[in-house]
């Protein structure tokens, strides 16, 4: 095993167990830093399959932007008064793991059943110019799409909080 | 991979060890800067000029009681100040120093991260200066903390809008994120003596990006966050000794890195300084090193304008602060980056 | 490439972070008989279950920032390849047309009045 799959192994344990504590965790901030430590993961991950640039965005729009949003809700609302933890047994919990099971093992089947569509051992390295370039002439309309669907962000980001502003 | 290790170390001492080498020295130029401007004489009693002044600060630190309250969230209010410092180092993994150069057969990029994304690497990086601010706000389990690590983390983030708007410009401009490339283009002159230097090209953006960055770096006349009058001392309230030292480190190493980015886009980064010139033709080895000079004299002007500044404006106030990010700076870059466009296609 | 610059980067961070507060843990001088250290200042009220009118645009601008750094995100590839770019014209429209819809929202958050700092 060479030093990549090393990297590969210790980034994969690295995000799992961040994704981990932000479900099992107690302490809301806890679990906020957590989810930016997986955002992070994630973004090494990216840059072990060769694409720096998807590494810099995950970094300055996951790591840098929602994660910060996250975080000052949950400071927002002070919960430190609350109680965590659940008195009642339930069921939920059991259910949910074996459905994650039954899934991780359906998504592994259709994989191994379509593994040379994938290919991906490395992504060859592109830089930036000869990765958008399609950007702007095949997937135009796409991209413009997206332009509206922000502003529809933005226009609903401003009602709702007037709205809640002025309970 | 041994090689590799070896490189890169010996890089990242130049390229970290000297900014974190200079801190103590910029601590007392700006404590001497201070008295300067406010017609006193600042610290001159230890060593000569007072130049030791920091050095006793150091110890001092060390040696003072490590206080941990009893409050606080232990965990987070440890890591806080070690997270603020990690993340103000690595922006500095994608700031060259000089020029590639030649080193017997191999070229030699002069960064500690070489990419083909440059630029936008740092600034991807310096957006996460807020998280130590805010873990700090939270840890200390104090209302007014937790206030002032929001409001300092919700100026931050407006400011970085205008700094990524005249971002968008200079690429455009330029038509690279390289900041090889970038610096390279820089190096010609118009009419034969005025460099062709990224401020007479984009003097808004230079205004917007010089604002912008005394913002990010929560520098009077914004820093809001640790003022005195408002909050006490704001986010860093509850921290003392050491940790309060290291959240200073941090900030100014944000500092440095930002005068770092602003000077190798728009004062020509590493180019020669005039003198130099000459003594470059007279040996060529030696142009690695007197880039990395003349980077690091500019870089130096440009923290002196951070301690001048300082010192000579009152502070806005927390509402001045925002309208100005969002009501004025916006759409001044917006106004910039389209009239940037419509000029470089009308002229080609 | 690799995750080599960083990794010694961030173990650099932490080694002088941890060592400093280790070696002030050390040589700084510990009481006697230690105090607990109240909070600075105030009491411990909680700031409140829900979110107040005030705080409310401290949410406001965060998910703006995100979504205005989304766009210029957007703008990134485009600004970079526009000089090598074979149709001049479809640029500058595109880059026009995403301007308006940005501008749209941008006016709608100034002039719905709900950027106002002044508490």
């Amino acid at each position: 095993m060479g030093l990549n799959e090393y990297i590969d192994i210790f980034l994969a344990v690295f995000t799992g167990f961040f994704s981990l504590i932000v479900v099992f965790g107690r302490n809301p901030v806890v679990c906020a830093l957590s989810l930016l430590m997986s955002f992070i993961g994630f973004a090494g991950i990216f840059f072990q399959l060769g694409s720096v640039f998807l590494t810099t965005i995950q970094v300055l729009v996951y790591a840098g932007a929602i994660a910060i949003l996250f975080i000052f809700v949950l400071m927002l609302i002070n919960t430190s008064h609350y109680k965590y933890s659940q008195t009642k047994k339930s069921i939920n919990p059991v259910l949910g793991t074996i459905f994650t099971f039954i899934l991780l093992g359906g998504f592994t089947l259709v994989i191994n059943n379509n593994i040379d569509y994938l290919n991906v051992d490395r992504l060859p390295t592109t830089s930036m110019k000869v990765l958008f370039v399609d950007l702007f002439n095949k997937y135009l309309l796409p991209f413009e799409l997206a332009t509206v669907l922000i502003l529809v962000a933005i226009v609903a980001s401003v009602v709702i909080s007037n709205k809640r502003g002025e309970k | 991979m041994q090689g590799e290790l070896i490189e890169i170390l010996l890089k990242t001492a130049v390229v970290l060890g000297v900014p974190l080498g200079v801190i103590p020295l910029i601590v007392h130029v700006e404590r001497r800067g201070a008295a300067f401007i406010q017609k006193r004489v600042g610290p001159n009693r230890v060593g000569l000029f007072g130049i030791f002044q920091p050095l006793a600060d150091v110890v001092k630190f060390l040696f003072k009681e490590e206080v941990v309250p009893a409050h606080v969230l232990k965990p987070l209010y440890i890591l806080a100040p070690i997270l603020t410092l990690v993340m103000a180092i690595l922006p500095f993994a994608g700031i060259p120093i000089c020029e590639p150069f030649m080193l017997g057969a191999r070229k030699v990029y002069p960064e500690i991260f070489r990419s083909d994304l440059g630029v936008f690497y740092v600034f991807a990086t310096t957006a996460l200066g807020s998280y130590g601010i805010l873990i700090a706000g939270w840890a200390s389990n104090n209302k007014y903390t937790l206030l002032g690590s929001i409001r300092a983390c919700a100026q931050m983030i407006s400011y970085e809008l205008s700094l990524s708007i005249t971002l968008v410009a200079l690429f455009f401009l330029y038509g690279t994120v390289d900041l090889h490339e970038i610096v390279r283009q820089q190096n010609a002159s118009f009419f034969g003596f005025l460099p062709t230097w990224g401020v007479f090209y984009q003097p808004v953006g230079c205004l917007l990006f010089l604002v912008a960055i005394f913002a990010e770096s929560n520098r009077l006349p914004f820093d809001l966050a640790e003022g005195e009058s408002e909050l006490v001392a704001g986010y860093h309230l509850e921290y003392s000794s050491m940790k309060f030292a290291l959240f200073f480190m941090a900030e100014y190493l944000h500092m440095i890195v930002l005068s770092a980015l602003f000077v190798l886009l728009f004062f020509g980064g590493y180019n020669l300084l005039p003198g130099f010139g000459l003594i470059v033709d007279m040996i060529p080895q030696s142009l690695p090193l007197f880039q990395f000079l003349s980077l690091f004299f500019k870089v130096a002007l440009m923290i002196w304008f951070f301690v001048w500044v300082r010192w000579s404006i009152p502070r806005f106030r927390y509402d001045q602060l925002m309208n100005l990010g969002w009501k004025r700076l916006l759409p001044l870059g917006i106004a910039n980056l389209m009239v940037t466009v419509l000029y470089v296609y009308w002229k080609g | 490439m690799s995750l080599l610059p960083f990794l010694v980067l961030v173990i650099i961070g932490l080694t002088l972070g941890v060592l400093l507060l280790s070696i002030s843990q050390i040589l700084g001088e510990k009481q006697k008989n230690p105090r607990p250290h109240d909070i600075y200042e105030s009491g411990m009220d909680p700031v409140g279950n829900a979110l107040k009118r005030y705080d409310i645009k401290y949410f406001l601008t965060g998910i703006l920032f995100l979504l205005f750094d989304v766009e210029i995100v957007f703008l990134f590839p485009w600004a970079l390849t526009y000089k090598d770019s074979a149709n001049k014209e479809l640029m500058i429209a595109e880059f026009l047309f995403f301007m308006a819809i940005l501008l749209v929202g941008y006016l709608y958050v100034l002039f719905s009045k709900s950027l106002k700092w002044d508490d």
